[in-house]
């Protein structure tokens, strides 16, 4: 059912740009080809089908991202400087969410470097410092703990067990937990 | 709360009745307790001893270490055994006692399939504590990798 939820999800990214009719069209039409809805920078909407099977794994196989990633060695001063500026950019996404959203049970703290965003129902999400590793530490209530470490290169906070970076889960889970799109900027 | 379980029967221990943490809303689950004031399996087995697989995870300065320690039983590949030894948090020590209380009996697949939602499921682990679970999840599949290092490193006699 993975490519529906896909085409489904692409749907919802594009609904933005379609009146509500003429989107709920396009969704089930796409879901039924297994095709993706995709908006170029003009504004124009196009579909794309996709003949091939995606498989069915879990989160962690996901091929979000082919590119691979190597942390770096970081000054402690360098590490805190780049994990308070994840940190506290992700903070500000989730705090202007919760002014324009009404989400029940919804919490946001951030306080000596321990993120917590609490979301009702649906859990608790804890994003921590990790000095002596020099990771982010996530703890998901959907995928569950994860340790983060930084490529200074991309600027990008990767697992290294399967290379895909924190703002891709952190997306992918928000945006199917609050049911409209999210997007942390790293 | 850290301590580690080597100093069992400590005087400090008469101090620490119902641990808890000073300030938090919220207070070690009831099964957390019990792990930590009577651990399981806690010891050490012999590291040289070809039946037997280490692993150590963790590190002191991230706050936790586990050492997991299993025997294994050559014919019938079961885990007959398992000691452990942990330095750091309640969760921490009720994760990895509760993991070396589940693999007794398993076989090594069995044992390598156990994951960290099941020990955090049983221990109700909040949030920040589930890379406990993780950690002794971790400590397992380090302690079978190693009994099967030391078995394929075994010289044919």
């Amino acid at each position: 059912m993975n490519n529906i939820r896909f085409a489904t999800r692409a749907c919802r990214l594009a609904s933005r740009a379609l009146p509500r009719a003429q989107y709920t069209t396009v969704a089930r039409a796409s879901s039924h080809l297994g095709a993706k809805v995709l908006r170029s920078q003009s504004g124009i909407l196009s579909l794309q089908f996709n003949k091939s099977v995606l498989p069915t794994t879990s989160f962690s196989q996901k091929l979000y991202t082919t590119q691979t990633f190597t942390a770096a060695q970081l000054t402690p001063g360098e590490y805190h400087k780049a994990s308070d500026l994840t940190l506290e950019s992700i903070l500000d996404v989730l705090e202007t969410i919760g002014d324009e959203h009404d989400i029940d049970g919804y919490d946001v703290e951030y306080s000596q470097g321990v993120l917590t965003l609490k979301l009702g129902s649906k859990g608790t999400y804890v994003l921590n410092k990790q000095p002596p590793n020099q990771q982010i530490w996530l703890s998901s209530p959907k995928s569950g703990p994860k340790r983060y470490d930084y490529d200074a290169d991309h600027i990008k906070w990767f697992y290294a067990r399967d290379n895909h970076t924190i703002d891709e889960l952190l997306n992918e889970e928000l945006t199917e937990a609050l049911g409209f799109d999210v997007k942390l900027i790293e | 709360m850290l301590r580690s379980t080597i100093i069992k029967h400590s005087p400090l221990k008469n101090a620490f009745t119902k641990p808890s943490v000073v300030g938090a809303s919220r207070l070690y689950h009831q099964k957390v307790i019990d792990h930590y004031e009577r651990p399981r399996n806690v010891g050490t087995m012999d590291k040289k001893d070809k039946s037997v697989g280490t692993g150590l995870v963790g590190a002191p300065a991230c706050g936790d270490v586990m050492k997991l320690q299993i025997k294994v039983d050559e014919v019938s590949g079961k885990i007959t055994d398992v000691k452990f030894k942990t330095f750091g948090c309640g969760s921490a020590i009720a994760s990895s006692s509760y993991m070396s209380e589940l693999v007794k009996n398993m076989t090594l697949d069995e044992a390598g399939n156990v994951k960290n939602t099941t020990i955090a499921k049983e221990l109700s682990l909040p949030p920040v504590k589930l890379h406990c679970s993780m950690l002794a999840e971790d400590a397992i599949k380090s302690a079978i990798s190693d009994y099967k290092k030391k078995r394929t490193a075994q010289p044919s006699a």
